[in-house]
C-alpha cells in the first residue's frame, strides 16, 4: 500500500493523464485509476471528490454538468490549459524520479 | 435491482441540513448518487449480494468529508438564497433588497453555467429587440416625431390640391401658387396661421470654379413664427424683410452648413455669402436638425420675396411652386379646414383654367410629400415596423419555448426548493428575475444590432436629414420598455408553470412528465413561428422581385454613365439697346455648344456627346403638336405630348433604339426640309392604321410640316412607373425648342472623374460661364428603386433571422419530444419497429407543425399582400413563385432542423431506453 502523500501525488498525475484526451465523470475516473494501477490505487466517494475539488481549485481540471439527450445529466471533468502544463512538468519529474529509483535500486543490486 | 433513487434519498437524508445553495446540494447529491449507483452495479456484477454491496458502499460514505466538500464547492459566500428560512427570517438584518440581490447573483450564476442556452436566448432577443429599435428609429423620424423644433406639429398641415383634368387621371400636388397662399390668409377663424415655403436642391453656393449646389429653402416671413422655432444664433427673417415690394437679401444658415462651411464661427452674423450669384447677408443660424416641415436637409433659408421670380409671381394662378402649411385652430375639425381651403381657393381664383378653378383643397398630414401623398419609404417603414414586431414576436415565442422546456427540466429542482420551504413567490421572483436578466443582456446587445441595422436603413433613405442622431433618448426609452415588456412576456408564462409544480408529484415523476397543456402551448408557438417566418420570406421575395423587375425594366435609354451639363452664364455687360452686340453674344453662345461638343467627342474617356434641351429624368419639355386633318390629339395617361430638340447623335449617346426609319444625321440642318422622329406610342396613337414614316406632323409653333423619318423606342421620362405618352424629337438645328441645350455625355471611364474634367474644361473655355449644373439621370433612377431595395434588404434580413430562430426552435422541440418519448420509442424498437418508421415518427411531428405554419403563413401573406401592392414594382403580392419558394424554404428548413434529433431517435438502444429513468 502506498503512503497517503504518494497516493495523492500519483493520483493527481493519473487523473490529469486520464483527462488529457477526453472528459470523464467521477466514477469512470475511479474505475480507470483502479485498473491502471492494478488495484494499488483505489478511491471511493469520500476520497475521490475532495481530490477532484482540490484539483479544480488549483485550476487544473474543470467539472461541468453535461445534459445529453437520452441520458441523465452527468458531471464531467475535463483538463484545463494549466492542467496540461502541470501534466507535462509532472510527467518529466516522474520520469526522472523513476529513472533515479531504477538507477538506485540497480546500483544496490549489483 | 436497487431503485436508483434510493441512493439519492440516502444522501439527501445524510446531507440535507447543510446550509448551502440547494442547487449546489442537489448537484452534489446527484453526482455522488450516480457514482454509488454505478459502483453498486459493478460490485454486484462481481458477484456480491445487494446487501453486501450496499454495506460496503455505505461504509465508504463519510458524511463529514462530504459535507465539508459540499460547503467548499458551494463557494466562500455560502449563501443559500432559497433554502429553509432564507426568506429573510433566517438572516437578521437581511432585507428584501438583500434577498433580491442574492437572487440576482444566483440567477446570473445559473445563466452563466448554461452557456449555450443563455447565448441563444440573448442572441434571439438581441436580434428581435435590435430590429425593433432600429425600425422604431426610422418610423419615429419619418412618421412619429415629425420635423424637429416644430411646436405642436399635429396642428400643422400641408395643403394639397386635387384636380381632375379632362382625359387624364386625377392629379394631386402640394405645389400651390403665391396667390393661393394669400387667399388662405383671408381666413383667421379656421386657421391660426398660414405660411409658404419651397426647398430647392440645386441652388448654387459660391461662384464659378468653387460653386457647388446646396439645398436652399425660401419661406414667407411668418414661416418660423408659425412653426414656433427659435434660432441658435442671431434671428430669423420677418415679414418686413419678406415684403414683395422691398425684399431684403438676408439668409439664415442651416446648423450643419454653418458647422461644415464656417466651422461654427459665432461671428458669422453680418457676413455675406453668394447664392445663385446674389449676395445675401447672414442674420442667424437655425437650430440643429431644423429642416422646416420636410425631412431633407436645408443649408440656407432666404425670404420668398428675395429670390429671383418672374415679374407677376404674386398674382399668377397657373404656375405653382410653393408649399403651403396651415396651423388649424384646436377646435376646428379637418372637414371644416378642408371646406375652408377649397372655398377660399375657389372664391379667390382669378385664373382661366376651369380644371384648376374646381380643384379640391385639403389639409393633409405634414409628413406627406410634395406630391401630396405619403412617401413610399414612409408607408414602407410602417410595414417594416410591423415586420420587426413580428420578428420580436418570433424571438419571444422561441425564448418562451426554451424557458418552458427549461422549466420542465428544472421541475425537480424547483420542487426540491418548494419542499425545502422556499415560497412560491420567491420562486416566481427568481424565474422572472432570470428572464429580466436575459432581457437586459438581450437589450444591451440589441442596441448594437440597432446601430448596425439603423445604419443600413438610413443608408437606404438618404434624402432624410439624420444629423440629429439616430439613437436618442426616445429610442433608449423604447428599448428599455421593449426589454421589460419582453421579460414579462417570456418570464411570466414559464414562471407560472414552474411555480405550480407540486413538490410531491414532481419529485416522483422524472423529467419525463410533460403535461398536455404545455405541449399544446409549445405546438402553437411553433406553428406561429413557422407562419411568421413564411410571411417574412414572402415579403422578402416580393421586394427582391420588385428590385429585379426594376433593374430589368427597359427604360428606353441607358442611364448609367450618362452625365448632363447645363450652363449658366454671367449677365453680359452689354447695353440693352446695343442690338448688334446682343446678336453677337447670342451667336457666340450658339456656336459655343456644337464646337465644344466636337472637342469633347475627341476625348478618349468619353463615349458619346450630344446636345439636348430635354433629357429623360433631367428635364422635360411639353408642347403642342398637330396632325393635319385631325381635330385633336388624344390625351394619354402618361401626359404630354413631350417634345425634345436634340442634336443628331442624341440617339446614339443615350442609346434609345431607332426601331424604324432613320436617326437624325448631320444633314438635318436649318433651312433643310424639317424632319421629326416620334416614339412608338406616338406612331400608334397618331396613325393607328398606317405607317407613320413619311407622315406630316406640325411641332410647336412651326409654320409647316415636319416629315416623320424615324420611330424610336418608348422611354421612361420621370419615374419607373411612367405610363406611355407621345414623345416627339426634332433636330435642334431646325427647331431649338426649349431652353439652352444641355451637354449629354456618356462616360467611358469613372463618371466622377469625367464629370470633374468636363466641368473644368467648360469653365476654362468660356470665362462668362458662372455655373455648371451637373445631373446624373442614373442617380434618380437608383433613388427611385431605393424603397424596394430597402424592403428587400430588411425583409430578407428579418426573414432569414426568423427562419434561423424557427429552425432552432423546431430542433429543440423535436429533441425534447424525442427525449420525452425515449421509453416509448425503446419499446417500439424492442417490439421490432423499423428505424425508418421511428425516424419518420419524429420527423412527421416537426413537419406537421411546419406545414400548418406554412399554410397559415401563406394565407396571412395573401391577405396582407393586398395592402402591399402599391409598394411593389411589377410584382403581384400573390406571385406564385415567391409563395412557393417561401413555403418550400420553410419546409426544408423544418426537415433539416428536425433531422438530427430524429436520426438520434432511430438509434435509441431499447435496453437503455427501458432503464432510462
Amino acid at each position: 500500500m502506498l503512503t497517503a502523500e504518494l497516493k495523492k501525488g500519483s493520483a493527481e498525475f493519473l487523473i490529469l493523464a486520464l483527462l488529457k484526451h477526453r472528459a470523464r465523470h467521477g466514477y469512470e475516473l475511479s474505475k480507470l485509476i483502479e485498473s491502471r494501477s492494478r488495484g494499488t490505487l483505489s478511491f471511493n466517494v469520500s476520497s475521490l471528490y475532495p481530490l477532484l475539488h482540490r484539483m479544480e481549485e488549483r485550476g487544473w481540471i474543470e467539472g461541468r454538468w453535461v445534459e445529453q439527450l437520452g441520458e441523465r445529466r452527468r458531471r464531467f471533468y475535463s483538463i484545463t490549459r494549466d492542467g496540461k502544463k502541470t501534466l507535462a512538468t509532472q510527467r518529466e519529474s516522474w520520469r526522472e524520479f523513476v529513472e533515479a529509483i531504477a538507477l538506485v535500486s540497480r546500483l544496490k543490486r549489483t | 435491482m436497487t431503485p436508483p433513487d434510493d441512493w439519492r434519498a440516502e444522501l439527501r437524508r445524510r446531507l440535507e441540513s447543510i446550509e448551502v445553495n440547494p442547487a449546489d446540494l442537489e448537484d452534489a447529491i446527484e453526482e455522488f448518487a450516480q457514482h454509488l449507483e454505478s459502483a453498486e452495479l459493478d460490485l454486484r456484477a462481481r458477484g456480491r449480494s445487494a446487501t453486501e454491496a450496499r454495506t460496503q458502499l455505505l461504509s465508504e460514505v463519510n458524511d463529514a468529508t462530504l459535507r465539508e466538500l459540499i460547503r467548499r464547492r458551494s463557494g466562500p459566500q455560502r449563501e443559500s438564497p432559497l433554502a429553509v428560512g432564507a426568506d429573510g427570517a433566517g438572516h437578521p438584518g437581511a432585507g428584501r433588497t438583500a434577498d433580491v440581490m442574492r437572487d440576482i447573483q444566483f440567477g446570473l450564476r445559473t445563466l452563466l453555467r448554461e452557456r449555450s442556452f443563455t447565448a441563444f436566448v440573448v442572441t434571439a432577443l438581441a436580434l428581435g429587440l435590435g430590429a425593433n429599435v432600429a425600425m422604431f428609429g426610422v418610423v419615429d423620424r419619418l412618421l412619429l416625431r415629425g420635423p424637429l423644433h416644430v411646436r405642436d406639429a399635429h396642428q400643422l398641415h400641408r395643403v394639397v390640391s386635387a384636380t381632375r383634368p379632362i382625359d387624364q387621371p386625377p392629379q394631386r400636388t402640394a405645389y400651390l401658387t403665391y396667390a393661393q397662399y394669400r387667399a388662405f390668409q383671408a381666413d383667421t377663424t379656421v386657421f391660426a396661421g398660414v405660411a409658404a415655403y419651397n426647398v430647392l436642391h440645386g441652388t448654387m453656393y459660391g461662384v464659378r470654379g468653387n460653386a457647388r449646389p446646396v439645398h436652399r429653402g425660401s419661406a414667407t416671413g411668418n414661416f418660423f413664427t408659425l412653426l414656433g422655432v427659435r434660432p441658435v444664433l442671431g434671428r430669423f427673417f420677418t415679414e418686413r424683410e419678406d415684403d414683395p415690394d422691398d425684399p431684403q437679401r438676408v439668409v439664415v444658415l442651416g446648423y450643419g452648413f454653418w458647422q461644415s462651411e464656417f466651422g461654427g464661427d459665432r461671428n458669422i452674423v453680418g457676413r455675406t455669402i453668394h447664392l445663385d450669384y446674389s449676395v445675401y447677408t447672414v442674420i442667424g443660424i437655425a437650430p440643429r436638425g431644423f429642416t422646416g416641415v420636410g425631412l431633407s436637409r436645408v443649408d440656407a433659408w432666404v425670404p420668398e420675396s428675395g429670390v429671383p421670380h418672374s415679374t407677376n409671381w404674386q398674382t399668377i394662378w397657373h404656375w405653382p411652386w410653393l408649399n403651403v402649411v396651415v396651423r388649424t385652430r384646436p377646435e376646428v375639425s379637418m372637414a371644416q379646414a378642408n371646406d375652408a381651403l377649397t372655398r377660399l381657393h375657389r372664391n379667390g381664383y382669378r385664373g382661366r383654367s376651369e380644371v384648376d378653378r374646381n380643384a379640391t383643397l385639403t389639409a393633409e398630414p405634414i409628413h406627406f410629400t410634395t406630391a401630396g401623398v405619403e412617401a413610399t419609404q414612409t408607408r414602407l417603414s410602417r410595414w417594416l415596423f410591423g415586420v420587426s414586431a413580428a420578428v420580436l414576436l418570433i424571438a419571444c415565442a422561441n425564448v418562451v419555448n426554451l424557458l418552458l422546456a427549461r422549466t420542465m427540466r428544472r421541475r425537480r429542482e424547483l420542487a426540491v426548493r418548494l419542499a425545502l420551504g422556499a415560497s412560491r413567490v420567491r420562486i416566481v421572483r427568481l424565474l422572472v428575475l432570470e428572464a429580466l436578466l436575459l432581457a437586459l443582456a438581450g437589450g444591451l446587445a440589441g442596441v448594437a444590432v440597432a446601430y448596425a441595422l439603423g445604419a443600413t436603413a438610413r443608408g437606404l433613405i438618404p434624402d432624410v436629414d439624420w444629423s440629429t442622431g439616430f439613437v436618442n433618448g426616445r429610442l433608449l426609452v423604447a428599448t428599455a420598455a421593449f426589454a421589460v415588456l419582453v421579460a414579462m412576456l417570456v418570464g411570466v408564462l414559464p414562471a407560472m408553470h414552474g411555480s405550480s409544480a407540486n413538490p410531491g408529484d414532481a419529485l416522483k415523476a422524472g423529467t419525463r412528465a410533460g403535461g398536455g397543456r404545455t405541449a399544446w402551448v409549445r405546438s402553437a408557438l411553433m406553428v406561429t413561428q413557422a407562419a411568421l417566418s413564411v410571411v417574412l420570406l414572402v415579403g422578402a421575395g416580393l421586394f427582391v422581385r420588385s428590385v429585379r423587375e426594376a433593374a430589368a425594366l427597359d427604360l428606353g435609354i441607358a442611364t448609367d454613365r450618362l452625365i448632363t451639363f447645363k450652363l449658366d452664364h454671367l449677365p453680359p455687360r452689354i447695353r440693352d439697346d446695343d442690338t448688334a452686340a446682343i446678336r453677337r453674344e447670342v451667336s457666340r453662345r450658339n456656336a459655343f455648344y456644337p464646337t465644344v461638343a466636337e472637342q469633347l467627342r475627341a476625348w478618349p474617356e468619353i463615349d458619346g456627346v450630344s446636345l439636348a434641351a430635354a433629357v429623360p429624368f433631367v428635364r422635360l419639355e411639353e408642347d403642342r403638336i398637330r396632325v393635319p386633318g385631325r381635330d385633336s390629339i388624344p390625351g394619354l395617361p402618361g401626359g404630354g405630348p413631350f417634345v425634345a430638340a436634340v442634336s443628331h447623335d442624341y440617339f446614339r449617346t443615350v442609346k434609345t433604339p431607332i426601331l424604324r426609319g432613320r436617326s437624325f444625321d448631320a444633314g438635318d440642318r436649318e433651312g433643310d426640309a424639317p424632319v421629326a422622329i416620334i416614339n412608338e406610342t406616338a406612331a400608334r396613337t397618331l396613325w393607328p392604321s398606317r405607317d407613320a414614316l413619311g407622315m406630316c406632323l406640325v411641332v410647336a409653333d412651326a409654320d409647316g410640316c415636319a416629315t416623320v423619318v424615324g420611330v424610336a423606342a418608348d422611354t421612361k421620362r420621370r419615374t419607373l412607373r411612367d405610363e406611355a405618352a407621345i414623345q416627339v424629337y426634332v433636330p435642334r438645328e431646325q427647331q431649338p425648342i426649349g431652353d439652352d441645350p444641355r451637354f449629354v455625355i456618356r462616360a467611358r471611364d469613372d463618371v466622377a472623374t469625367v464629370t470633374a474634367k468636363v466641368r473644368q474644361e467648360l469653365l476654362r473655355l468660356d470665362p462668362t460661364i458662372l455655373y455648371v449644373y451637373v445631373d446624373r439621370p442614373h442617380e434618380d433612377v437608383l433613388a427611385q428603386a431605393r424603397p424596394w431595395r430597402l424592403g428587400a434588404v430588411i425583409f430578407m434580413l428579418f426573414g432569414v433571422l426568423a427562419l434561423i430562430v424557427a429552425a432552432v426552435g423546431l430542433y429543440s422541440v423535436v429533441s425534447y419530444v424525442v427525449t420525452q418519448r425515449t421509453r416509448e420509442i425503446g419499446v417500439r424498437i424492442a417490439l421490432g419497429a423499423q428505424p425508418q418508421a421511428i425516424m419518420w415518427m419524429a420527423l412527421s411531428n416537426a413537419l406537421a407543425l411546419a406545414v400548418t405554419g406554412v399554410v397559415i403563413g401563406l394565407l396571412l401573406s395573401v391577405t396582407a399582400g393586398r395592402g402591399m401592392t402599391p409598394l411593389l414594382f411589377g410584382t403581384a403580392p400573390t406571385d406564385p413563385i415567391v409563395l412557393a419558394i417561401a413555403a418550400g424554404t420553410m419546409v426544408l428548413v423544418a426537415v433539416a432542423a428536425a433531422f438530427r434529433p430524429a436520426w438520434r431517435a432511430r438509434r435509441i438502444d431499447p435496453v437503455e431506453a427501458l432503464r432510462f429513468e
